[in-house]
């Protein structure tokens, strides 16, 4: 399919310019400059990627170009123009005119896009009606082909469901039937893939890149995730700290980055190779926080006296539109993208190692809380099985890396394992004994849980002090003053003693979670449960909070359970992984032969469908057919089965059980015949 | 941002830009700061200070029904007593009933609303139908049943006013009890091995707080109304005790020839009802991190 795509780097027109765009918030502490002096410049047929972590201004580029910006906010300097004209000398009339049939937006959460009361269809027909100028039957048919446009499998169904019908996938796709059915010049996408699932952004992801080439548009890619862009870019603005700081074709930028920030982002993303994340210290500063000279200065390994003097202009590099804006530029000439140091996966898996805490059997099922009378009689909607039947281990001194998409059951399998859900059957074992035989002061005291959202896992009452003291206290693991121990947990994790007085909501993403991993450490367990501990983080703040996860497990001799949806976490961290679909462990193995050597189709399928670093080399990726099956009603036989593109008649027809193999244990009846009964 | 500023001082910024809410918070502490004075007054010096400083409001001194006057500026009533004593003495008995029968319904309502909030099930069945058939009732026709089953008394309007108010409370902070139950900070305190006493006190209940704060001043004022009333009726604080419901309840006889009597204690009744109501707005705005005071260009 990509023979018709127009060569990379292509230099067609420019269609969408932007020119020293700076952007002013008003806020109760006075007005802050969100981005400055931004220059970027879409050609047409390309599709130019945006990336930088949270706080560096990319949204507010796009909203301020789209002119969608709220009352609190204005375009202080700067120009944007579509096909030659200025759009920001517009009307705010003429400008939903040209929103719409020359620049359309696609944004990150699909269910808040769309109006929850009106049917998919309605809203397709309204939008054609209204930019098209066709009505009734036409309208309707219009809207019926851009569903089909957009690859949703049963248009028909699409139109006439409402959107908290269809599944997060299907509704980015109707957003994306909506943007595109005017024919825009300009499709600015933000963060369109960020809520969905690998397997299912890959679909989305190549669904954009067919309509850009079949309709000659431009998309401007808005993302934090730089797999996303070195997969689908053709060429790639950076931005930190409200500017751009390097711009150019995407393989030289992730080839040979000019940019120390660039460099380190790239060091730090942790990927899918047998290599180690490095660490890019520090954060993205505020708004209105921002150092004097380079704003990348006080994080970067290469920064020198002149950076702190004046902050360095986006200037060419090498000739060609690469840029960069760094003042140490030609003296630190092409920087390497990728961390020096192997992997490092601490203890490999030793088999040896006893389980400390052990599921048996484990399911889980949720009832649809209906009426009493629907509760009393019989038959009814069948239950939600969430965790169906896992048998999984927790070795001593292990981290374990469960991973599997939304819906696959790892975070409940998870709250299981530390009691904080009872299961429906099946038992957890701690050391060997059934946790109904245990203590609950031991059990707390032993096993701990990192959540995933550090912003609703501290009590917003508290500060972080009277938190962890709590939580010293309860367990009355301190020999001196209770103080003193908070003090330490708070060393521990890398904080300061100060930040005992400090209230959650004054802390960054990072340091709160840095404060519910103290937290979890005050008992002085033996076992930590960490819950996607890093979903809600940047990428480099990402890196850190591993880093720290990984020492603690180290220094303590921890066992860990890693439940993550991302792959590339669990990879730079783990010892074993075990992957779980529908409410079941279909793998479970050594990382480095789980990655490499994956058995199981779905592990294949989602390692193929997770975005890599290196554009240089793209490939094709395994597209999964359809959707996650309604897990009350799942397949007979196997229950990957569905989507499967191995599957043969046996496997609609037999349940294979997890079964050992050389190396770990699968559930496929293409590596073996054992069947769950 | 220095260490010590929380969401309370972030709240009390956003009150004191709000006017209205400033007024309604000055009137109350007026009419609250005059309710102490009087209450100890009273309960110290048998209205000592109040007779040394101008007339005491329960004798009857002076010849009755003249209008207003630089010598009694509210004029006096049937028995010849002066009205501004009376009514500033009334606000001993609207402010203490509204206080007390208001916090008395604040904190068992909340409390067991927060409990069934967060335990759910049965607890909460049980907890939450009892209020539903406290709710049944109209609020004065209950509170006017269980004055008459105890008493005619200052003491037993309170009581009524209290349980009749439960209702408002334990709903509000059930359904704030149970949406602070679904954030992880509860599920981190149950991985911690706290006890249910603690994380209903501890992390739930502050939480839940902020509400419930809107609705005990929004209720000070229904129970100024409802003591009001029943003192109207006869029902609430007896004579020569001065109260502002009663004060209007014996000059509506005289309202064609002295409305002088009836009219300053309504003017007061009415201004700290306004007072509390414009305060439990600007409360509920203040309290509400989706106000934030953003400036715009």
């Amino acid at each position: 399919m990509s023979d018709s795509y127009p060569p990379r780097g292509a230099t067609g027109d420019p269609v969408l310019e932007i020119e020293g765009l700076t952007t002013e918030f008003a806020t109760p502490g006075g007005v802050v400059t969100a981005i400055e002096d931004v220059d970027l410049t879409l050609r047409a047929g390309e599709t130019l990627g945006l990336v930088g972590e949270s706080g560096s201004g990319k949204s507010v580029t796009a909203l301020t170009a789209m002119g969608l910006l709220e009352d609190n906010g204005r375009r202080a300097a700067g120009s944007v123009r579509l096909n030659g004209r200025d759009v920001t000398a517009l009307s705010g009339n003429e400008l939903s005119g040209v929103r719409g049939s020359e620049m359309a937006m696609v944004f990150q959460d699909p269910m808040t896009s769309l109006t929850p009361v009106v049917t998919v269809g309605t809203q397709l027909v309204e939008t054609v009606e209204h930019h098209l100028e066709l009505s009734g039957e036409a309208a309707r048919q219009r809207a019926l082909e851009l569903l089909e446009t957009v690859r949703l499998p049963d248009p028909q169904a699409a139109f006439d469901a409402y959107p908290h019908e269809l599944s997060g996938g299907q509704r980015q796709r109707v957003l994306i039937a909506i943007a595109v059915s005017c024919d825009p010049d300009v499709l600015i996408a933000d963060e369109p893939t960020t809520a969905l699932d690998v397997t299912i952004e890959a679909g989305v992801l190549d669904l954009l890149e067919e309509l850009a080439a079949e309709r000659g548009m431009s998309i401007l890619q808005i993302t934090h995730d730089l797999g996303v862009v070195a997969e689908t870019a053709d060429r790639v603005a950076v931005m930190y700290a409200g500017r751009v700081v390097e711009t150019g074709a995407v393989e030289n930028v992730f080839g040979a980055p000019r940019h120390p920030y660039t460099a380190g982002l790239l060091r730090s993303t942790p990927r899918l190779d047998d290599v180690e994340p490095e660490l890019l210290a520090g954060t993205v500063p505020e708004p209105g926080d921002r150092p004097a000279g380079c704003s990348f200065a006080p994080r970067c390994p290469h920064a020198a006296e002149e950076c702190r003097g004046e902050d360095p202009p986006l200037a060419p590099v090498e000739g060609g539109d690469r840029r960069a804006a760094c003042v140490r530029t030609a003296a630190l000439g092409p920087l390497d993208p990728e961390p020096d140091a192997e992997g490092t996966d601490a203890p490999a898996p030793d088999s040896g190692g006893a389980p400390v805490v052990a599921g048996d059997g484990l399911e889980r099922r949720y009832r649809s809380a209906g009426s009493l009378v629907e509760r009393l009689l019989p038959g009814g909607e069948p239950p939600l099985r969430a965790v169906d039947g896992v048998d999984i281990e927790l070795r001593r001194g292990e981290t374990l890396g469960l991973v599997g998409e939304s819906g696959s059951g790892k975070t409940t399998l998870g709250r299981l394992l530390v009691a904080l859900e009872e299961p429906t059957a099946g038992e957890v074992r701690f050391d060997g004994e059934p946790l109904s035989a245990v203590p609950e002061a031991e059990l707390r005291g032993r096993v701990q849980f990192v959540f995933q959202d550090p912003g609703s896992s501290l009590n917003p009452r508290q500060t972080v002090g009277t938190i962890l003291g709590t939580a010293v206290e309860h367990h009355a693991t301190h020999d001196g003053a209770v103080d003193e121990r908070v003090a330490e947990l708070l060393a521990e994790v890398g904080l300061g003693p100060e930040t005992a007085r400090r209230y959650p909501h004054e802390l960054s993403g990072g340091q709160k979670q840095r404060v519910g991993i103290a937290r979890a450490l005050a008992p002085r367990p033996d076992v930590l449960i960490a819950d996607e501990p890093t979903s809600a983080l940047d990428v480099s703040v990402q890196g850190q909070i591993l880093a720290l996860l990984d020492r603690i497990r180290a220094e303590r001799e921890l066992s860990m359970l890693l439940v993550s949806h991302d792959l590339s976490v669990v990879r730079a961290v783990a010892s074993r992984v075990a992957v779980m679909y529908l409410g079941r462990v279909v793998e479970v193995g050594g990382t480095d032969r789980v990655f490499e050597e994956p058995l199981h189709p779905y592990t294949e399928a989602l390692l193929s469908a997770v975005p890599r670093l290196r554009p240089e080399n793209r490939r094709e990726r395994t597209l999964l057919d359809g959707e996650l099956p309604d897990p009350r009603d799942p397949p007979t036989g196997c229950n990957f089965a569905s989507r499967c593109p191995k599957a043969f008649e046996e496997c609609h027809a037999n349940d294979p059980a997890l079964a050992d193999v050389e190396e770990g244990s699968v559930a496929c009846l293409l590596h073996s015949d054992e069947t769950r009964d | 941002m220095s260490a010590s500023t929380g969401r309370t001082a972030r709240a009390w910024r956003s009150l004191r830009a709000d006017r209205a809410a400033v007024a309604g918070l000055a009137v109350v502490s007026g009419v609250v700061a005059l309710g102490a004075l009087t209450f100890l007054d009273a309960a110290l010096f048998d209205r000592g200070l109040i007779a040394a400083v101008y007339y005491d409001p329960t004798s009857p001194a002076f010849a009755p029904l003249q209008p207003p006057s630089p010598a009694h500026p509210f004029g006096t009533d049937t028995l010849g007593r002066d009205v501004l004593a009376r009514v500033l003495y009334g606000a001993k008995v609207s402010v203490r009933v509204a206080v007390t029968a208001v916090t008395v319904a604040a904190v068992v309502g909340s409390l067991v609303g927060v409990l069934a909030g967060y335990s759910g099930g049965a607890v909460e069945t049980v907890a939450m139908r009892a209020v539903d058939v406290l709710l049944g009732f109209p609020a004065l026709v209950l509170a006017i049943g269980v004055v008459a089953a105890l008493g005619f008394s200052l003491t037993n309007v309170i009581v009524a006013l209290g349980i009749v108010y439960i209702p408002q409370f334990a709903r509000i902070a059930r359904s704030s009890a149970l949406a602070e139950s679904e954030q992880a900070y509860v599920d981190a305190a149950r991985v911690q091995g706290y006890s249910r006493r603690h994380i209903v006190l501890r992390e739930v209940l502050p939480n839940a707080l902020s509400p419930l704060l809107v609705q005990a001043s929004l209720l000070m004022a229904f129970a100024i109304i409802a003591e009001a009333s029943l003192s109207f009726l006869g029902l609430g604080v007896q004579p020569p005790t001065p109260s502002w419901g009663g004060m209007v309840s014996t000059g509506a006889d005289y309202l064609t020839t002295a409305p002088w009597i009836s009219l300053f204690p309504g003017l007061m009744i009415f201004v700290t009802v306004l007072a509390f109501n414009l305060l439990g707005d600007g409360l509920r705005d203040a309290l509400d991190p989706r106000e934030s005071p953003e400036r715009r260009f």
